[in-house]
């Protein structure tokens, strides 16, 4: 491991300069810690942070301190990560350095990023604490860092140009009003049109459950996400509250029976977003059941089958993406670090529908059209059911 | 309805019917305007009452971009700070952890739509714009920084003493007691949502010496 010193010059913004010259494709980090970030478990969640994961979603901020410490090392191998830049390197403590260090893998290069005017001050207190630096000269050094950012920018195909997170948690009345009230123009427009679409479509169908699941499932077949599937549902509702029909909908369960029922086909974007767990075992229940693996048999998939799949880049007969490769290998680290065997269980999960309940949540939270629910042992005989069944409910205004 | 997004979390004071035209005002707002375009840090500083909220909504009035405002509170801990800034960026109650709420500031000011104005500086000191400052930093560190307007009494000495916030505040609008610029009902007034404003006359320029009592 490697460690050096750099200062911007002056009027130069390091945070600045630096923007897109990192990321983890690229196996680099760019990490920023405030001076209040000196806990071991603090930094490793800064850490965890910068590698893309969110303390919003759950297995976020719910993980415990000694989870961060654990798993922030285990990340940063199973992405490679080779380079690390500490910005305003000046406020560090040399505790607070050693520490990050510990969770980076041998062999990362460490460059710390002064401000301009500390590097000498700097490189003097970290000598006093016997850590020992090497000058890196700040222009050699950025012009040889790659520029541009190569992280996805919704170029798969079928990209709706807008996520779960931009749409109003609101009834269909004032969907459209809040979604323009909330989202720039550009956004609005792809979302309304959309909208409009099905909208149109929803005049002509049926005033019964099944034709609208029927429609609902051919008007979002092309969806790579759940964001469409709600918008969907949202505009069929208010084209059937204008004909005289309450389509009542229980927009998470019908949001789960849409994607139920979908084969598995991951986009880039989805390896992307589940990055966004902390805890391996989230990320690689969903990358095993993206990549073709059935939800009975998530459970009992052995570690040595992972391990082979990773060797051999194939799994379930298909290739592994390079971007799903961590969300496996973060997991296998750490069933290897735990003492597992190749016969033990590879996720390990407690309770015989964990695992469906993370395929649930990966739908919840990260938009994803997957789903683990088992709709085989639900009622269909009352009446009464089909909301919560389905999801929806037909009725008559008039 | 006007009435209910005046009152909305992080909406900015009300503009006076009559705003003075001196020049410092149209050198706050030029500076305000600069910000706006490279989405950069800029300072208004000066003694209370001289007019630069007054000049900040001014301009604010005048921009494409949707401005947040809020008065820093009087401590500058790290989340009472971050939750009074979440919730004028955010216009919803604060809620969970200081970390939570700065990711949570840090996309929504990344999507660059909005820009930031903190009121109050003084309350908060230099440790207050340290902790403003990180959150400019994390969105720059995206490629996506956003316009933030810090307003104090008196603050740009403070903010002189770190190296890394003298460095980021691209322009300060210093103002002073004979600046000031808002309730002159002896000035012409001027109509907010007109683009450009117009210069002092030389009889303006008198009759504004005459009423702050300078013979000269």
């Amino acid at each position: 491991m490697t460690i050096s010193i750099t200062e911007a010059p002056p009027g130069t913004i390091p945070h600045v300069a630096l923007a897109n010259r990192f990321s983890l494709d690229r196996r680099s980090l760019l990490l920023h810690l405030a001076p209040t970030n000196t806990a071991p478990g603090s930094i490793a969640l800064t850490l965890l942070q910068s590698m893309g994961k969110q303390v919003r979603i759950t297995g976020g901020n719910t993980v415990r301190t000694d989870e961060h410490r654990t798993y922030a090392p285990l990340w940063a191998r199973a992405h490679g990560i080779t380079q690390v830049a500490l910005l305003d390197a000046q406020q560090a403590r040399p505790a607070t350095i050693t520490a990050v260090l510990d969770l980076l893998p041998p062999g990362t290069d460490v460059v710390l990023v002064c401000e301009y005017g500390h590097e000498k001050a700097t490189r003097t207190r970290l000598r006093r604490a016997d850590l020992a630096v090497q000058t890196l000269d700040w222009e050699t050094w950025h012009a040889g860092l790659p520029d541009g950012s190569d992280e996805y920018v919704g170029s798969a195909p079928n990209t709706p140009g807008y996520e779960l997170d931009h749409l109003p948690l609101v009834d269909f009345l004032t969907f459209r009003y809040t979604s323009r009230d909330l989202n720039t123009p550009d956004r609005f427009a792809a979302i309304d049109a959309d909208y409009v679409r099905v909208y149109y479509q929803a005049l002509t169908v049926a005033p019964d459950e099944a034709s609208v699941i029927n429609h609902l499932d051919r008007s979002t077949v092309q969806a790579t996400s759940t964001a469409p599937m709600l918008v969907a549902i949202r505009a069929s509702q208010s084209a059937f509250f204008a004909r005289g029909y309450f389509l009542q909908a229980h927009s998470d369960r019908l949001l789960g029976v849409l994607s139920c029922n979908r084969a598995p086909h991951a986009t880039d974007a989805d390896w992307r977003a589940l990055r966004a767990y902390i805890r391996p075992e989230r990320s690689a229940t969903a990358a095993l059941y993206l990549l073709g693996i059935p939800a009975k048999v998530l459970a009992s998939t052995p570690v040595q089958a992972v391990a082979d799949s990773l060797t051999s880049g194939e799994i379930a007969g298909r290739r592994i993406p390079a971007l799903a490769r961590p969300l496996l290998a973060v997991q296998l680290a750490r069933r290897i670090s735990e003492g597992a065997q190749g016969a033990d269980s590879y996720l390990n999960l407690r309770g015989q529908r964990r695992h469906l309940e993370i395929l649930i949540d990966a739908r919840r939270h990260l938009g994803l059209p997957i789903d683990g629910r088992n709709l085989r042992n639900d009622h269909t005989n009352n009446s009464t059911r089909v909301l919560h069944r389905l999801g929806l409910e037909v009725r008559s205004l008039t | 309805m006007s009435t209910i997004e005046t009152n909305r979390a992080g909406a900015l004071p009300p503009l006076p019917d009559i705003v003075g035209q001196t020049l410092t005002l149209q050198q706050a707002v030029t500076a305000f305007r600069i910000m706006d375009d490279l989405g950069d840090i800029s300072c208004f500083d000066g003694p209370a009452g001289t007019g630069k909220t007054t000049a900040c909504s001014y301009a604010a009035a005048q921009s494409s971009r949707s401005w947040r405002y809020c008065v820093l509170p009087l401590s500058a801990r790290p989340k009472e700070l971050i939750a009074t800034v979440y919730e004028a960026v955010l216009q919803r109650p604060a809620r969970g952890t200081e970390r939570v709420m700065s990711s949570e500031l840090t996309d929504r000011l990344s999507e660059q739509d909005i820009g930031l104005i903190a009121d109050e500086v003084h309350h908060v000191g230099l440790p207050g714009a340290q902790q403003l400052r990180y959150l400019w930093d994390a969105a720059a560190r995206h490629g996506t920084p956003f316009p933030l307007l810090l307003i104090g009494c008196n603050v740009r000495q403070e903010l002189n003493k770190a190296e890394e916030v003298r460095g980021r505040v691209a322009r300060q609008s210093i103002r002073a007691w004979h600046q000031i610029a808002k309730h002159i009902r002896y000035l012409p007034s001027t109509d907010p949502s007109v683009k450009k404003a117009a210069g002092l006359t030389r009889d303006d320029a008198r009759i504004l010496r005459a009423f702050l009592g300078d013979a000269a």
